[in-house]
């Protein structure tokens, strides 16, 4: 999955339109991305997907919304392709103008809180409908940022904390509620930019600003997850030492308080069952992540599977390592705690047990985490694996594939990735761990016809022994070790190529773009706020 | 796909209202008590020194204290109260070290602020020499110990305090009136003043390096916190300084008015309005004593308990009953001392005819006390109200009554003089019932309100990220500019 982004610099506020880079913001445009925390700032994964999807429709335009924080000072990795028809950014954090202590009139916020309460509880297009349609009301009183650090907004954070958390500790639900509610409310206040598609990467905040495109345009929306966002979220918080469990729940499990763990998760899944319900066609790129999907009320018939795919005309030509070169395992990744390094420096010296004069390559950058680098080749010293195990760093891979009998992937977290692609495209059998789409690459998905066989094996997290035995196997047997390579190659040529992703969203896109557009919902009041957006735009 | 995960983190930092005001809060008391020290020492030496001198040497002495109290006071005012906030600020966080600094730091503008104002004066009223220097001395002393005071008064070294002031003020007393039995005349009563003044800022300062002993390391450092601070609480700074203005404004007013009289060395007073109002004022004493104690205690308590409730992860029920009780507390108390107070002048406008007969004072003069008793009872609710807000971060409403004070003050006492005898002392009173109605009706609001406040109104977190929109707009301008050209000129290279 995409690299976190590091943290924002710390600046300003409010969503802003800016200007577009090739043309002016109220251009129309075919599709309109909305992407949240990555391009065109962190390269790789979803950022350099998104390039690669605006770059392979040339002949349709895009407009790009991102998401962040705050302003970011990170430099810009991608370079705008030339059917991008305007760029903006929406800043989810600090929201408001500076705090008004008294207004000239009072506001009956009671049905706004409820309204808004079951957006951030519940989720639906219902409940967005309604939040936009009372948030309108009141944007023809009362601009929104002005609102958000006003008596108002206490009233609203009274109203939904005396309804969610009477016995939480206020000053937490403060200012989750503000992250929470500001996030939105930047959401429903950004104007929306022109497009006959409306494609957000992810659900989440992202996913939001699309169900609201959707909703308020009468325009598809196609959602494509790559990993599932709301399930990111929730282990990012379960491992968030710094949520204070502001309630000892002990046992009891019908306990009906709750703490801010769970007000956090249950909106972000709120926010994706809001996605998931107004989007025309949710896409992602593995069979496995729709059990997921539909569990948060994705409904079965708009599921799609695009799974990336590789150019494997690159990869055909690689020759085969001969069967009597030093037997060889590699590790194709970057050297990071979620890659498991450690585990295949281990599961390394199990096998050497079964397979003399074994050796273990770990191919990919050291320098992203140098103190987990520097643990790795602690271990590898340890283990005395020093004639065993070699660290070349950054290579290149295609040549590097002429010489590896079998690949090896140990990730805690994967969602498709394509290093298996690439040793199944030049013939090279892989071991992987049970995450993302491994198994479906390896295996094939549920009911693959014709079979076409096993490309290797899948083992379990964190379980060297079970990776040791699979590569042994297949480094002592060549028969099966091409056999299995074959079966990869026949699946990633069948399933995995690039152009047919390409051409699925060729597809999908021209099929949503002639789509009618529904009877919009609203008309949305002119109002000061919207006005001034506009003169921005 | 995940920077909100930062901002979760985030937050978690975020917890921090503004505790560290909590400490700072009391010294608004010290800011207003001064004054009151001015009465108490003028009165003992006139007491004192008046068998033995004649009324002339006793006048020109007397002047040159009031001068010397009323330009220092002023003068050192916004020093001081930024002073003790970052004094607070420093304590709070434990950096003992930045101290001393602070202390010289203020010691040094305090000197460079009042020698500004004498030399200015002097040239004004073309002071003789020996009177400019007298004056001068005796300003820049007491100026220091009003800084000193301050000092102390934060670390709440009560003890020392007293201890000071008592051996200073028998000294100054003993120094003067003994320069008047030999008969070296006004000036040499002043320099026996400034001895004993010499020896409380000695005394105070004493106390304030011994409680912190930490050698000063950067002198430099010291000077740029306080400028640094006198910038950043302008609003309590420029307050301070007006509404010193404002309790001398009226005498002012009276001084170049056409009853005021010249004496000595050319400086001017009213005395028939200055002596009066100077017994009036020693009324509220008692009330304003009182008050600070309960501040200091109860309400500090009180004050702990709701942001701690605050901070500790209270549930809304509880934060409002903290609050609902302190403000409860805070009211009641005000309400029963005003209540105490007023009967009090009541008893001094009763028996003022014979105040004034007892002290020689003038017949006509009992109407200018009468107004002044009245006047001290509203400025007793007015100090009271301010220092809530204070207490409370409410630092432009501050500002913005102490400015309504003097300009009320000033004006309304011109108004009196233009109107004649009969109103003198209308004006003070009009002024300190007004701005105790708004201070006072303003306290209320911040007490009723005060949850909204802590959380969103004046949380100093949310303030910040507000302000800086318009400050990080170059940034975001710089961004996205860099975005195009990066674009462009990767474009260039591709091509």
């Amino acid at each position: 999955m995409t690299a976190m982004p590091s943290e924002p610099g710390t600046g300003t506020v409010r969503p802003s339109t800016e200007l577009a880079a090739n043309g002016s913001a109220a251009d129309e445009a075919d599709i309109c991305l909305i992407v949240e925390g990555c391009y065109p700032y962190v390269p790789g994964g979803v950022s350099a997907w998104i390039d690669w999807l605006m770059r392979t429709q040339p002949h349709k335009t895009f407009s790009v919304v991102t998401l962040w924080p705050r302003p970011t000072d990170q430099k810009p990795r991608y370079e705008l392709p030339p059917n991008v028809v305007s760029f903006r950014h929406l800043y989810l954090q600090d929201f408001g103008d500076a705090p008004v202590n008294r207004l000239g009139e009072t506001f009956d916020t009671r049905d706004l809180a409820e309204a808004l309460g079951r957006l951030t509880t519940e989720g639906g297009i219902a409940a967005l409908g309604d939040a936009d349609r009372r948030l309108s009301e009141l944007r023809t009183r009362l601009p929104l940022p002005v609102m958000f650090n006003s008596p108002v907004a206490w009233d609203l954070v009274l109203a939904m904390y005396g309804a969610e958390m009477p016995h939480g500790s206020f000053l937490h639900y403060f200012w989750a509620w503000r992250a929470l509610l500001g996030g939105l409310f930047a959401v429903m206040e950004f104007p929306l930019p022109k497009a006959a598609v409306y494609h957000t990467i992810s659900t989440g905040y992202a996913g939001l600003l699309a169900a609201r495109c959707g909703y308020e345009t009468g325009r598809p929306v196609l959602l494509t997850e790559h990993g599932i966002y709301t399930n990111e979220r929730r282990i990012e918080l379960l491992m968030a030492e710094w949520v204070a469990d502001t309630i000892d729940k002990g046992h009891a499990l019908d306990d009906p308080r709750f703490d801010l763990r769970d007000m956090w998760v249950r909106a972000f899944e709120a926010y994706a069952r809001t996605c998931y319900e107004g989007s025309t066609q949710v896409v992602t790129l593995y069979q496995d992540n729709q059990r997921l999907q539909k569990a948060l009320g994705a409904e079965t018939e708009r599921l799609a599977v695009i799974a990336n795919g590789i150019d494997i005309g690159k990869y055909g030509a690689v020759t085969p390592v001969p069967d009597d070169a030093r037997p060889t395992m590699a590790l194709i990744g970057r050297v990071v705690p979620i890659k498991d390094v450690e585990t295949f420096i281990t599961a390394a010296h199990i096998a050497r047990e079964r397979v003399p004069n074994l050796r273990a390559l770990i191919l990919g950058p050291v320098d992203e985490d140098i103190a987990y680098a520097d643990d790795c080749k602690r271990h590898v010293a340890e283990l005395g694996l020093d004639d065993v195990i070699e660290m070349p760093g950054s290579v290149d891979v295609v040549e590097y594939l002429s010489r590896i009998h079998v690949c090896v992937l140990t990730s805690l977290s994967e969602s498709q990735p394509l290093v298996i692609l690439e040793a199944g495209a030049a013939g090279v059998p892989f071991v992987a761990t049970n995450v993302g789409s491994c198994r479906e690459i390896i295996e094939g998905r549920a009911g693959e016809e014709p079979p076409l066989g096993a490309g290797g094996a899948v083992t379990d997290l964190v379980a060297p022994d079970q990776i040791a035995d699979a590569v042994a196997d297949l480094l002592l047997d060549p028969e099966r070790r091409r056999r299995e390579g074959e079966a990869l190659r026949a699946r990633v040529q069948r399933y995995y190529r690039s152009e047919q992703a390409v051409a699925a969203y060729d597809d999908l896109y021209g099929r949503l773009i002639g789509m009618p557009t529904a009877a919009s919902a609203v008309e949305r009041p002119a109002t000061a706020t919207t006005n001034k957006a506009r003169e921005i735009a | 796909m995940a920077g909100i995960g930062f901002e979760l983190r985030r937050l978690a930092r975020r917890e921090t209202l503004s505790s560290a005001v909590a400490s700072f809060g009391h010294a608004a008391v010290v800011a207003a008590g001064p004054w009151i020290f001015t009465i108490i020492s003028l009165a003992l030496i006139t007491l004192v020194a008046q068998p033995v001198v004649g009324i002339d040497t006793l006048s020109s002495f007397r002047i040159i204290v009031i001068y010397a109290f009323a330009t220092s006071l002023m003068m050192t005012a916004p020093v001081t109260i930024v002073a003790t906030r970052l004094l607070a600020d420093a304590l709070y966080l434990k950096q003992f070290e930045r101290v001393r600094g602070l202390l010289f730091a203020s010691y040094g503008l305090s000197i460079a602020a009042v020698a500004a104002l004498v030399m200015a004066l002097a040239l004004y009223f073309d002071l003789p020499p020996r009177a400019a220097l007298s004056l001068l001395a005796m300003s820049t002393v007491v100026g220091l110990i009003w800084v000193a005071l301050s000092f102390s008064g934060a670390v709440r070294d009560y003890a020392g305090v007293s201890t000071s002031f008592a051996v200073g003020l028998l000294v100054a007393v003993l120094g003067s009136v003994g320069a008047a039995v030999k008969g070296l005349g006004a000036g040499g009563m002043c320099w026996g003043f400034i001895a004993g003044l010499t020896i409380i800022l000695l005394g105070l300062t004493a106390r304030v390096l011994a409680t912190f002993p930490q050698p000063l390391v950067d002198p430099r450092a010291g000077l740029d916190a306080l400028i640094d601070g006198l910038s950043r609480y302008r609003h309590l700074a420029l307050g301070a300084l007006l509404g010193t203005a404002g309790v001398w404004v009226d005498k002012w007013v009276f001084w170049f008015s056409p009853v005021g009289e010249t004496i000595g060395g050319g400086l001017v007073h009213a005395p028939l309005y200055d002596s009066a109002m100077f017994i009036a004022s020693l009324v509220i004493i008692p009330s304003l004593a009182s008050f600070v104690v309960r501040l200091e205690t109860e309400f500090f308590d009180g004050y702990q308990r709701y942001f701690g409730i605050v901070q500790q992860h209270g549930t809304i029920r509880q934060i409002e009953t903290a609050r609902a009780e302190m403000a409860r507390f805070t009211f009641d108390n005000l309400v029963l001392v005003t209540i105490v107070q007023a009967g009090l002048s009541a008893v001094v406008l009763l028996l003022a005819p014979a105040i004034v007969e007892t002290l020689n004072l003038q017949f006509r003069q009992i109407a200018i006390m009468r107004f002044g008793t009245l006047g001290g009872v509203f400025q007793f609710v007015f100090i009271a109200a301010t220092s809530i807000l204070v207490f409370f971060d409410r630092r432009r409403l501050y500002l913005l009554l102490q400015a309504a004070f003097l300009a009320l003050n000033a004006s309304l006492t011109m108004l009196t003089i233009a109107l004649g005898e009969d109103y003198y002392g209308v004006g003070y009173f009009l002024a300190c019932l007004i701005v105790a109605v708004l201070s006072y009706r303003w306290a209320y609001s911040t007490f009723a309100n005060l949850n909204f406040l802590t959380f969103i109104g004046n949380n100093p977190t949310i303030r910040a990220a507000t302000s800086s929109a318009s400050a990080a707009a170059p940034d975001r301008a710089l961004n996205l500019r860099e975005l195009l050209l990066g674009f462009r000129r990767g474009r260039r290279r591709g091509t």
